[in-house]
This record gives C-alpha cells, sequence and structure tokens, in this order.
C-alpha cells in the first residue's frame, strides 16, 4: 500500500471523526441520533467500498478474457460464458452491499 | 437428402451458453422454491415471497445488462456471424448492440432504482431480497457440484 493511500485512508477517518460530534450536540437522544447518523455514514462508506471493488474486479476480468479470446479465438464461447458467470457472481455482492445500505437508508433500523 | 429445419445450429450453442442455460435454470427453480416456500411458510406476509421474487428480478435484470453487453462486444457465432478466429469484415453497430450497450451501462442506475421502490415503497422484506439476490450464487454452487460429480464418476466433464 502506497504513502497516498494510507494517508488518504487517514484523512478519511478524520473526517468521519469530525463528522459525527458536530451533528450530534443535543444532549437529548444523542445516542440514537449518533447511531442513525453512523449507520448512514457506514452504508455510504460499505456501498462506496463495495462498488470500487466490484469495478476493480469487473475490470480484471473483462481484461483477462479479452486477452484469452485474442490469445485463443476458438475458446470464445466458453471464455464468454465464464466471463459473464464471473460478472454476474461479482455483480451479485454489490447488490448485496446496495440492498444493506437501502436497508440502512431508507428503513433505518436503529431507529430515527 | 437432410431437410433444413428451423432449429439453432450447433456451432451457436457452445458449452459455456449450456452451462449458463442449466445456472439459469436452477436459479429459476431455486428462486421459485424459497418464494413458494416463504408463500407456505409465511401465508399471512406475502411482503416475504415477494421479497424473493423481487431479489430474483434484480438479479434477473442484472445479468440481462451483463449478458447484453458481452453480446454486444463479442457476438454468438451464427448464422451470418463469422464465427472466432475466421476474418470478418467490419460490421456497423446494430441497434441490438446499441441496446446492448445502453443496457449495460445503465444497469446500475436501473437496479438502484428498481431496489428502492421494492423496498421503501412497496415495502418487500428485505432479507427475503437478500435471499433472493443469493439465488444464482446458489445455483452457480449446484452447478460446481454437478460438474465435480460428473468429473469425479471418471466420466467426461459436462463442460466439455
Amino acid at each position: 500500500m502506497s504513502t497516498r493511500s494510507i494517508l488518504s485512508a487517514l484523512l478519511m477517518l478524520l473526517v468521519v471523526g469530525l463528522v459525527s460530534p458536530v451533528h450530534a450536540q443535543d444532549a437529548a437522544g444523542a445516542t440514537g441520533t449518533a447511531l442513525v447518523q453512523w449507520s448512514i455514514i457506514t452504508a455510504g462508506f460499505a456501498l462506496a467500498i463495495a462498488a470500487l471493488g466490484g469495478a476493480l474486479g469487473q475490470g480484471r476480468a473483462v481484461a483477462s478474457a479479452t486477452e484469452a479470446i485474442a490469445r485463443n479465438p476458438g475458446a470464445a464461447g466458453e471464455i464468454r460464458g465464464a466471463l459473464i458467470l464471473g460478472l454476474v457472481l461479482i455483480e451479485s455482492l454489490v447488490i448485496y452491499v446496495l440492498l444493506i445500505s437501502l436497508i440502512l437508508f431508507f428503513l433505518k433500523p436503529f431507529g430515527g | 437428402m437432410r431437410v433444413p429445419t428451423a432449429t439453432v445450429p450447433p456451432a451457436t450453442v457452445s458449452a459455456g451458453d449450456r452451462q449458463l442455460r442449466r445456472i439459469e435454470r436452477d436459479t429459476l427453480i431455486v428462486g421459485g422454491g424459497l418464494a413458494l416456500g416463504a408463500l407456505l411458510l409465511w401465508p399471512s406476509h406475502p411482503a416475504r415471497a415477494a421479497g424473493v421474487a423481487g431479489g430474483l428480478a434484480l438479479m434477473a435484470l442484472s445479468y440481462q445488462g451483463i449478458r447484453s453487453g458481452v453480446d454486444a462486444v463479442w457476438p454468438r457465432p451464427g448464422p451470418g456471424v463469422p464465427a472466432a478466429g475466421e476474418t470478418a469484415a467490419p460490421v456497423s453497430p446494430t441497434l441490438r448492440a446499441r441496446f446492448g450497450f445502453v443496457k449495460f451501462f445503465t444497469r446500475n442506475a436501473i437496479l438502484a432504482l428498481s431496489a428502492y421502490v421494492m423496498m421503501a415503497r412497496f415495502e418487500f422484506d428485505p432479507m427475503a431480497m437478500l435471499a433472493g439476490v443469493s439465488t444464482p450464487a446458489i445455483a452457480a454452487t449446484i452447478e460446481f457440484a454437478r460438474t465435480m460429480r460428473v468429473g469425479s464418476d471418471g466420466s467426461h466433464s459436462r463442460l466439455s
């Protein structure tokens, strides 16, 4: 991991740490409000990380499939099938996170 | 003299396509079974069965988007389409390929909108939706187990 990545991660943690106290200054119900805020922040970060990971994985899969088809065009049918299956399974993980984020955004299981 | 039929030529169905069709079929069977089971177990909560069906519909949307995008880039070999490896004359993008690209690149927006409508507006059960989304993974596991079983029997693999 490069120094820039570590610095970016630390900066994100700092921003997340600063956001909660600013918005949770009311004494009454501060715990519940903070919990809701944290759940929403977590949902946003989870969706962003899932999208990043899914995009990277799908990009690698498509790049590998393109290279494989270019090397062996006769196996294009088999590679297509494996590629579609792989992309769908990667996408399903992103959809899991999307659904969990939507639960946190709209259904608010922690109150609020 | 052999009479030409309207069936799909063998060259159009590769081993990968056959495998995908088996996984599609297994996904529908598993998803339908889960939805039916939810309906039978909780008849007073139809939102659970609807949630399973909704999750299945989300995966179907995603699958169609991905498949049409892949088909637009690498068309399946068939009549009128040169097989892989053959030199082909440059073909202008057809309407189907353009529509495939549109579906491929807009599928995430369509998915997010559909999931929002199902969950926040129709109030489908969220856990059931997660179960519905899991069905392709279950079907892929079944296909993997089937392939391993056929391979361990000493016969040829179903992939080939």
